[in-house]
Formats: C-alpha cells, sequence, structure tokens
C-alpha cells in the first residue's frame, strides 16, 4: 500500500498553503486573536483524507458527548436552562460536523470555487467556514430561546403515571414462609395475588410440584431436594397467565 | 495447515532474514507465533458470535435470548473475548518480544506445546462447562462471586487454563535468561523490555489466579465447607485486573512496535519509557481495590491507596506512553521528512490507508479518550458509588480492550498476514475501511453503554430492564438509548465479521507473496542521524495530549459535581 | 537511529528526552495528585462516603436482627415505619427483606446492609430522577451499617445489580421518603 499523499491546501482567500497548518506569509503581524482564527480556518479547510476522517470523527464523539452530558445535567438540575443549551449544541453537531468535513469542505467547497456564473456561489466558496460558523451558531441561538423537547432524554422511571406520594397503594409482594419439622417442609406463601395461576417447585433440575391456581400452603419432602454444597435447596416460582415469573424464591435448608 | 505454519526460507540453521522489519526470526519462534495468534483469533470468532447473542438481548426490542441461556451467552462472551482471545495472542506477542527480535531460537519449544496443548483443552473444558451449566450451579459469568456457585468443571477449566499460560510462558523466560547470559552488557530492546515486564506482571497475576480458583473447586467439591465472599472478592481480582495490565502491557508494547514499523516513529526517551514500563510492574498490581470500592470490611484508607495505584503511580506511567508513543511517531516522522512543516503534518501525512496503521491508531486515540479517562474517573472511590454494577462498568471495559486492545491486536494481525503467513490481504477496499468502520460502530456502542449507566443507571449482567415483574417501575425510559446501542451493536458485529472475513479469506485465498515488503512497505530507514531523535519538534503531540488531558478534566470535574448532588451517604 | 527493536549501545539512563516530554511528566504527576488528594479530602468535607463500619455476622443472625427489627418497627400499608433511627435491610434470592420501608426526609438513618445468601447489589434512585443513583455491593456474611439522609421525598426503587442466579432480574423494592 503506497504512502498517504497529502492534499495541498484548498486556496485560503487567496493564499497558498503547502501545509495545512504551516504559519502564511505575515504571521509575525498578526495579534493572537488573528492567528488563533487563522489555525483554526485552516484546520477547518485541510482536506486530506487524514484530516477528514480525524475531524469528523472527534465533532461525532464530541456531539454525542454534548448531547449526553447536557442530558445529564438536566436530570440532576431541571430547574436550570444551560443544560438545554449544552443538549441542543450536542445534538446539532453530532451530524453537522460529519457533514461538513466529510462532505462538504472536501466536495462541495471545491465546485462552489469553480462557479463563475453565479458570483455569489463564488463568494460562498471563498467564505465558506465564516457562513457555515454564522449559520450554525445563529441557529443555535434562535433554537435556545425555545429549546425543543425533543432532544431532551426522559429519565424517569414510571412513564405514564404521575407520582403522588401520598396515594402510593401498598408494593406489597408475595412472600414464602417455611418451617421445617423431621424432614418435612411445610410452606406458605402470602399477599399472593390473583393474578398468579401457577406455581413450580424445582430443586435443581428435578421439579417436585406443579400448582395450578394460588394454592397458598404446600409440603415438601426434604428427601426429596437435591444436595448442594452441604445444603439442600430448593426454587419455587410464581408465574402470571403470560407465562412470566411473577416472583422467585430460593430457600435453602440452612435458612430454616 | 502444515504450509500455513511453514512458509518461509530458512537457512540450514533454520533462520530467515524479515525483509520488512529486518529482524532475524528463527522457524520455531514463527511457527508457535503463528499457531497461538491463529488460535487467538479463533476464540475472537466464537466471542464474536456470542456478542450477537448479548448485545441483542440487552437491545431489548430484539431481545433475543431469555435468561438461562442469557447469562451462558454472557460467560462465553467473557471468556472467549476477555481472556481467550487476549491471552492466546499474548503469548504470540511474549515469543514476538523475546526471542523473534532478539534473533534466537524458541528455547523449549516442546514445553511451548505442551503449554498451548493445556491452554487450548482447558478452553475447551471452559466453553463446555458454560454451554451445559444446569441448576443448581449457575454460569460463572466472568468472574464466578462465591458463594454462587458454578460448574466443577469450570473451576478446574480455569486452573488448568492459567497453568498452561504458565508454561507456555517459559520458553520467554528463558530467552530473556539466554540473551542475558550471552551478552551481559546489552541492554533489550524496548519491544523485548515491554514484553518482559509484561511476562512478570502476567506470573503474578497468574499465582493470584491460582490461590482463587484452587480453593474454590475444593470449596465447589465440597471438599472446604465455607468460602468468604469478600476474600474471595480480593483473591479474584488479583487475576481479574491483573489480566487487564497484562492486556495493557502487552498492547503498549505492540503500539511501539508496530508505529515504528509502518508509521517510522523512533523512541524518543528510552529513559522515560523504560521507566514508565517499570512504574506498571510496581504499582500497576495494586489496582485490584478499584473493583471493591463499593464493598464492605474495607477501609477507605486502603480503597484511596490502591485504587490510585499509590497516588497514580501506574496512572503516570500510562501518561507517559501516552506521549512518547505519539512523539514517537512525530520525531521519527519528521526525520524521514514527512510533514515536516507544521504542527500535524506528521499525522496527517501517516499511511491511514494501512490498516495496520489505521488500526493502531485509532486504537491509541480511542483507548487514551474513552477507555482510560472512564477508567481513571470511575475508579475515583466514591465517584465509583454512581458507576458501580452499571452498563458504564462494561461501557468502561469495551472502550479499553475492544477500542484499545482488540483493534490494536487487529492492526498485529493485518501486519502479520503478509510478513509471517505470507499471504496478501484479499478484499483490500474492505480492508482499509474495517478499521475505521469498527472504531466507530463499537465506539458509539461503547459511549452509549456509558451513557445508559450514567444517565439511566441501567444495570449491568441483566437481561430484561424494560420490565420488573410486580410493579410499573422499569427503564423504559431508555430506550431511546438502546436503540443507538443496539443499532451501533450491529454495525460493529458487521465490522468484526469483516475482520475474520478478511483474515480468513487472506490466510485461504490470499496470493502469496515471497517479499512481503512489496506490500508492507516499511518505514524503518530513512532520514539522515545528524541529531538525536529527542531534538526533533513534539509540538504536535503537545498539543494533543493537552487536549486529552482537557477531556479528562472536563470528565473528571463534572462527575464530582454530579457525585455531590446526590443525597448524603456516610 | 533509535529503534525499538534494536539492542542499545548506551545506558538507557543517561539517554536525554525532549523537554515537551518533561513538561508533559511534571503536569501529570501533579495531575496524579489532584487525583488522589480530592479524593482523600471528599472523605473530610464530601457529603458521599460509602464510608461504615462492618461487623462479621452470621446470615441467619443478621436474619433475626432483623425479625426483631421489624417487630419494633410499625407496620403500615405502605411499609414499615421504623421506630428510631436504624433501618435493617436484606437481599436474598430474589428479593429485597426489610422493604417496602417509609422514611422521612431530612433525617440521617443507619442503614444496616447484608444478605442472607449469595452477593447482590444494592442500587438505588429516585423514581422520578434514574440518573441519581447508586450502588452498594451486599455480601452474606457482612454487616454494613452506613449512614444515609434523603433530602428529596420521593418514591425510591431499589433493583439488585449482581447477577445473583436466574431469578436476578425479577428482583426489585421500593422505599418511599416522605416530608
Amino acid at each position: 500500500m503506497a504512502l498517504q499523499q497529502v492534499d495541498p491546501s484548498v486556496q485560503l482567500n487567496g493564499t497558498a498553503e503547502p501545509s495545512a497548518t504551516m504559519p502564511p506569509a505575515g504571521w509575525r503581524r498578526l495579534s493572537r486573536g488573528q492567528r488563533l482564527w487563522r489555525l483554526i480556518k485552516s484546520i477547518y479547510y485541510a482536506s486530506s483524507p487524514g484530516w477528514q476522517v480525524l475531524k469528523s470523527g472527534a465533532l461525532f464523539f464530541f456531539g454525542f458527548f454534548c448531547w449526553a452530558a447536557g442530558n445529564l445535567l438536566h436530570a440532576y438540575l431541571p430547574g436550570v436552562y444551560w443544560p438545554k443549551v449544552l443538549i441542543l449544541y450536542g445534538a446539532l453537531l453530532f451530524w453537522w460536523g460529519p457533514l461538513t468535513h466529510l462532505m462538504l469542505v472536501p466536495r462541495l467547497i471545491p465546485w462552489l470555487r469553480r462557479q463563475q456564473r453565479y458570483p455569489i456561489l463564488h463568494w460562498l466558496g471563498g467564505h465558506f467556514s465564516l457562513t457555515m460558523f454564522t449559520v450554525f451558531f445563529t441557529t443555535i441561538g434562535v433554537l435556545s430561546l425555545n429549546p425543543p423537547s425533543f432532544m431532551v432524554l426522559d429519565v424517569r422511571g414510571r412513564l405514564h403515571r404521575p407520582v403522588q406520594v401520598a396515594q402510593e397503594p401498598a408494593a406489597m409482594l408475595p412472600e414464602l414462609n417455611c418451617t421445617r419439622s423431621s424432614h418435612q417442609i411445610s410452606c406458605t406463601l402470602t399477599h399472593l395475588p390473583k393474578t398468579v395461576v401457577r406455581i413450580e417447585v424445582s430443586s435443581g433440575t428435578r421439579r417436585l410440584l406443579v400448582l395450578h391456581a394460588p394454592q397458598p400452603t404446600f409440603t415438601l419432602s426434604e428427601g426429596d431436594l437435591v444436595e448442594m454444597l452441604g445444603t439442600r435447596e430448593f426454587h419455587v416460582t410464581l408465574y402470571t397467565a403470560d407465562g412470566r415469573p411473577l416472583r422467585e424464591f430460593v430457600r435453602t435448608t440452612a435458612f430454616f | 495447515m502444515s504450509g500455513l505454519l511453514l512458509s518461509g526460507i530458512y537457512d540450514a540453521a533454520g533462520f530467515r532474514t524479515c525483509p520488512v522489519t529486518g529482524l532475524r526470526l528463527h522457524q520455531s519462534v514463527e511457527r508457535y507465533v503463528k499457531l497461538f495468534a491463529l488460535t487467538a483469533v479463533a476464540a475472537l470468532l466464537v466471542g464474536g458470535i456470542s456478542a450477537i447473542f448479548v448485545a441483542l438481548t440487552r437491545w431489548e426490542v430484539i431481545g433475543l435470548a431469555t435468561p438461562p441461556a442469557f447469562y451462558k451467552w454472557l460467560s462465553i462472551h467473557a471468556w472467549n473475548l476477555l481472556i481467550f482471545w487476549m491471552v492466546f495472542m499474548e503469548v504470540a506477542i511474549l515469543y514476538i518480544g523475546g526471542p523473534l527480535v532478539l534473533g534466537r531460537p524458541l528455547p523449549l519449544p516442546k514445553l511451548a506445546g505442551v503449554g498451548y496443548a493445556v491452554m487450548l483443552a482447558s478452553a475447551l473444558l471452559i466453553n463446555h462447562a458454560i454451554a451445559t451449566t444446569e441448576a443448581p450451579d449457575n454460569a460463572p459469568l466472568l468472574t464466578s462471586y462465591v458463594p454462587l456457585p458454578s460448574p466443577a468443571l469450570f473451576y478446574l477449566g480455569a486452573i488448568l487454563f492459567i497453568v498452561g499460560v504458565i508454561i507456555a510462558a517459559l520458553p520467554f523466560f528463558v530467552s530473556i535468561w539466554q540473551e542475558k547470559q550471552e551478552f551481559p552488557n546489552r541492554t533489550l530492546p524496548l519491544v523485548t523490555f515491554g514484553a518482559f515486564i509484561t511476562a512478570i506482571i502476567a506470573l503474578e497475576a497468574l499465582l493470584g489466579g491460582l490461590i482463587t480458583y484452587v480453593p474454590t473447586l475444593l470449596w465447589r467439591i465440597g471438599l472446604i465447607e465455607h468460602l468468604d465472599a469478600a476474600w474471595y472478592r480480593q483473591m479474584y481480582w488479583i487475576i481479574g485486573h491483573g489480566s487487564q495490565q497484562i492486556n495493557l502491557a502487552a498492547m503498549i508494547t505492540v503500539w511501539y512496535f508496530l508505529t515504528h514499523v509502518v508509521g517510522g516513529a523512533e523512541v524518543v526517551s528510552e529513559r522515560l519509557s523504560r521507566v514508565a514500563f517499570v512504574l506498571y510492574l510496581f504499582f500497576i498490581n495494586m489496582g485490584a481495590a478499584h473493583h471493591l470500592l463499593a464493598d464492605p470490611g474495607i477501609h477507605t484508607s486502603w480503597k484511596h491507596w490502591n485504587t490510585s495505584y499509590a497516588v497514580y503511580g501506574a496512572v503516570l506511567a500510562s501518561m507517559i506512553h501516552a506521549f512518547a508513543i505519539p512523539a514517537g511517531l512525530e520525531a521519527g516522522r519528521r526525520k524521514r521528512g514527512f510533514g515536516r512543516q507544521g504542527l500535524f503534518g506528521w499525522l496527517w501525512s501517516a499511511p491511514w490507508g494501512n490498516p495496520v496503521f489505521s488500526a493502531t491508531a485509532l486504537g491509541i486515540i480511542l483507548f487514551g479518550f474513552i477507555g482510560g479517562i472512564s477508567g481513571v474517573v470511575m475508579g475515583q472511590t466514591q465517584v465509583n458509588l454512581t458507576w458501580h454494577n452499571t452498563l458504564a462498568v462494561p461501557g468502561h471495559f469495551h472502550g479499553t480492550v475492544v477500542l484499545g486492545t482488540t483493534l490494536t491486536f487487529m492492526g498485529l494481525v493485518y501486519f502479520a498476514l503478509p510478513v509471517l503467513f505470507h499471504r496478501d490481504l484479499v478484499l483490500k477496499p474492505l480492508a482499509r475501511l474495517q478499521p475505521y468502520f469498527y472504531a466507530v460502530a463499537m465506539g458509539l456502542a461503547t459511549i452509549m453503554m456509558i451513557y445508559l449507566g450514567l444517565l439511566y443507571g441501567v444495570p449491568r449482567r441483566h437481561p430484561s430492564v424494560m420490565s420488573f415483574p410486580g410493579t410499573d417501575f422499569s427503564f423504559a425510559a431508555a430506550s431511546p438509548l438502546f436503540a443507538i446501542f443496539g443499532i451501533a451493536a450491529i454495525f460493529a458485529l458487521i465490522g468484526g465479521a469483516s475482520f475474520l472475513l478478511i483474515a480468513a479469506g487472506s490466510l485461504l485465498f490470499g496470493k502469496r507473496v515471497d517479499n512481503p515488503a512489496l506490500v508492507m512497505p516499511p518505514l524503518i530507514s530513512g532520514g539522515v542521524d545528524d541529531k538525536p531523535i529527542h531534538q526533533y519538534s513534539m509540538q504536535g503531540t503537545f498539543t494533543l495530549t493537552l487536549i486529552f488531558l482537557a477531556v479528562f478534566i472536563i470528565i473528571y470535574v463534572l462527575n464530582w459535581y454530579l457525585l455531590g448532588r446526590l443525597w448524603a451517604i456516610g | 537511529m533509535s529503534s525499538p527493536l534494536k539492542p542499545l549501545e548506551q545506558h538507557w539512563w543517561s539517554i536525554p528526552a525532549s523537554r515537551y516530554e518533561k513538561l508533559w511528566v511534571w503536569i501529570s504527576a501533579v495531575w496524579g495528585v489532584v487525583l488522589f488528594g480530592w479524593m482523600v479530602a471528599w472523605s473530610f468535607i464530601g457529603h458521599q462516603n460509602q464510608h461504615g463500619p462492618t461487623y462479621r455476622i452470621d446470615p441467619m443472625a443478621y436474619r433475626s436482627k432483623l425479625i426483631a427489627y421489624r417487630e419494633a418497627s410499625v407496620s403500615t400499608a405502605q411499609g414499615l415505619r421504623p421506630a428510631g433511627e436504624d433501618v435493617y435491610l436484606a437481599a436474598m434470592r430474589y428479593g429485597f427483606d426489610g422493604l417496602p420501608v417509609v422514611l422521612k426526609a431530612g433525617k440521617t438513618y443507619r442503614f444496616h446492609l447484608s444478605s442472607y445468601d449469595v452477593q447482590h447489589g444494592l442500587s438505588i434512585r429516585p423514581e422520578h430522577a434514574l440518573s441519581k443513583q447508586i450502588t452498594l455491593q451486599l455480601l452474606p456474611g457482612y454487616e454494613w451499617v452506613i449512614p444515609m439522609r434523603f433530602d428529596e421525598p420521593g418514591i425510591y426503587r431499589v433493583i439488585c445489580n449482581e447477577f445473583c442466579g436466574l431469578g436476578h432480574q425479577v428482583m426489585q423494592g421500593v422505599f418511599i421518603v416522605e416530608e
């Protein structure tokens, strides 16, 4: 595989530059701010494949990071305004950045600069970075006046019911109590809801009991239980009508 | 098959000179490097298939596997990728870093063969034990936390695998010893030094594994009555984290190697790079307590001391390598006349179309920014409260082990295919694209896991967070991010499958190349030695590392700020 | 040429390094001290520290303590109301003994945490803000006493995030913090 050739940078406001980050003529006469702007522009316009990939990749991941960090801050500080701007910035950047640097800068700008018929297009080709930055940040400015809510992630654990603590019903799950006497284990289930249609009791791979319809008590013989690491254990699973487990219990003889 | 392992033209003593690296390699070393590397790729295939079931179950819109199948697939995924793909490749890297770079034959090749056989048999045994797990045993996942029992054969397999690795590592140690006997005043090359440190860290981790698994096997078969849960966690994480430090040290060694051969890098500071490896040796095995930060029974001072690897001694080492490797590339390329002007010309002009280089470079960048930063931040004692056992933890280690080490090892395989196996790559356009495609897809899946864990507290090791029976509480709000995760994971699977397709296809159908330098032009030589390498400009690297530090600081501050807004604990 | 593949002519310690690299090492060392120092400082000035005494206790003995606590508490339809400042919790296969419980906002409780059988993960968050969550590891044979004070009223959800067997995914609990 041949070495990657460095593409000469696109003409920058009339100045030809052999390398994207080489200082142009007259560098010393510029102020710090002007030098920084020139550096940013030179990176913006650099379009060799290596530049394209790394710029787009960096903006893609940075955009997602800003979106997520904004959402995280918003979740902790719901009344504060600034996280929403960060969300907006990230949500725009993660696609705008790669679009600009993979598509527009390498392909659109050279086309624009070749346009003679419509001077506005030629002008756009020469002032692309300034125009794009203006459009991007103006969009953010406008949208941040009323940030759209679809970009904000909902972080609630119950999405449909409004939370009113005082009216919270009892969250009582079924409970299993067992006692052991002379190698017999008697178990009782409490708070068993009507939605439970099947109860399975198993030990290891051995199915011991299958009870249909909610039956609160059952008895097991200790000898039927599979021994494991010095104790015997059994599993009790309560199933609802759709076949999914509502609650599971593991009891070992050491537990009694 | 023997044609794959014994290709190349050797002289009467069994040596040949590699036209790409200039190294003099013996056929005994080459044979075993290829054997271990091929087995590693086979493990990658098995692990990759399991990734389909893990990722597409966690994306519950598809919800492919239900428990207990999910927990079995998760265990297969962990063991084949985190352990077998990594460790088989690392034994190959030890043989490369040791006897191959030193130009020596492999000492005790029969021992290498025995080690390989034991490793392979135990890997198959572990896979079998996981696949046939049934009640009352449980799938081990990676950690098989006591007192939740796993199949006895699993513990036996783990013990045998550790023994196999120790046996396979012995020829490496002997070759270092022989080199020192023959040339007592010669310093080991940096790559050999890195491999040597890797091997010592490995031994420490492996011994920790024996201390963990032997008593656990005895407990499982009933010879020991009680095994303390906290003791097991402490012992397990000696090998649990130690094995990750092996991955780190091996990956860094490979970075020095590949950036040199295909990128033209040189070593800008032998002193700092070697000190950094020595820092790893002293401090990195201290890092086990960062898995125990949310545990009872351990004093907070010990947690602070240990999680910081003694005031961040090992992180300092990583920061040194983080500078030294790109700086080596920058200075080396400037010396060879590439992009001499400008801040980053040396980087843009690098061979990004060569998948060896692109995989390595992307591995360096993504390991640092995603894996490294997330690891140090979540290893802060109190911040760990918000990260522990959430999906952000697998997010972090996919950032290190997949975006870092796996991408790097893929680059190594792309290198080995022409240089060791004498096969040109098939599907070259796909090969050029694959590292980028995989990096972006896997990178997106990884950061989604981190965001799911931090934004929603989605738990790890859990097949169904979208509904909890008996309540209408769920993590359904996380569905949008899970969707992005799922789609990114599918693309990552395609990227991984592409790699396997190219690797297998090249081995079987690739055009035979007798002179690999024609398809893998090396950049080892070039430039004039008129000034020492450290006097070449490294401003570009310094700028990049400052950007890295800025990102680090922002993520660090964000995490601590949010922690401070939680309810009062302790 | 300074190659990583060749042995060195001179001793490696005497080979100089560039000033940028040395500067970076100093920056990294300072950053390491900051990382360490802030953790230590937070132990003294921060309000989120997983610090509390741990006692060895047999799981069945802990269960007896929990039963005694339950008897001393007031049992309501919404959950247990603890009599004093101690709240007892135990994770088991597959639920949380001691939940549901009703707590007062702004009051510091001593949470006693343990497991009856295998390792579990105690993962707590308020229902209205999933981002605010913490996890503590629960080990059988150890009772960990950690003070916690919840200032925000609401419904708090508890799940297990450490693999504990095939019923792991149905494990959940709730507690309420009221004004």
